[in-house]
């Protein structure tokens, strides 16, 4: 069964189609999909499918609030490159104003891998740029948080 | 399918750029140019 996951930014959301696999326990099939908001044109990239481990999952959402603390303290924090193990998509988290911890905003740029060149064989990305909110983030940190709390209880598997 | 190879070298992956090696070294805590 596909369980979806959305992040919401200002222009974009990108949603997180998740799969079990049969083969194995620590990692899930995955499609990443960048779809901008509707007012801004009609458009949507979906990345080639790929697989994302269960630790790549639980760094995502450890890279989300580490950002966010830094913000406090340091608002043109700008945080590495997050890429997980296979490459199917690439975020980084920018500057932005946060107040509290469930209070304020951030950019945020998003790739997805959206397959190779045809020359070199080099992988493509394309993405976007925008504004998230505390708030749509965690909702979408809440969801993951929810997933791999059911996917330990189901496979025995830590996140850690 | 990326693996860390004994000399920091990832390997098992094709047509690495330097700026996805550069990444998956931040990411995973080891030097890809050593």
């Amino acid at each position: 069964m596909v369980q979806k996951y959305v992040l919401e930014t200002e222009g974009y959301r990108i949603c997180f189609a998740l799969q079990e696999t049969q083969a194995a326990k620590e990692s899930a099939d995955v499609v990443v999909e960048l779809i901008l908001d509707r007012t801004l044109g009609d458009v949507s990239v979906q990345s080639v499918p790929t697989l994302i481990t269960v630790r790549d999952l639980s760094r995502l959402m450890a890279y989300f609030e580490e950002h966010i603390a830094r913000l406090q303290q340091h608002p043109d924090s700008e945080s590495y490159v997050f890429v997980p193990l296979e490459l199917g998509f690439q975020v980084q988290a920018l500057a932005g104003e946060v107040q509290a911890e469930d209070d304020g905003e951030f950019s945020v740029r998003f790739f997805v891998n959206v397959g190779e060149s045809s020359q070199a064989g080099h992988r493509v990305y394309m993405g976007g740029e925008s504004v998230v909110t505390l708030k749509n983030l965690r909702v979408f940190l809440a969801s993951l948080h929810g997933a791999l709390a059911a996917w330990s209880r189901t496979h025995g598997v830590s996140p850690v | 399918m990326v693996i860390e190879g004994a000399d920091g070298i990832v390997t098992g992956m094709l047509n690495l750029t330097r700026h996805e090696l550069n990444n998956l070294g931040r990411n995973y805590g080891f030097a890809p140019h050593p």
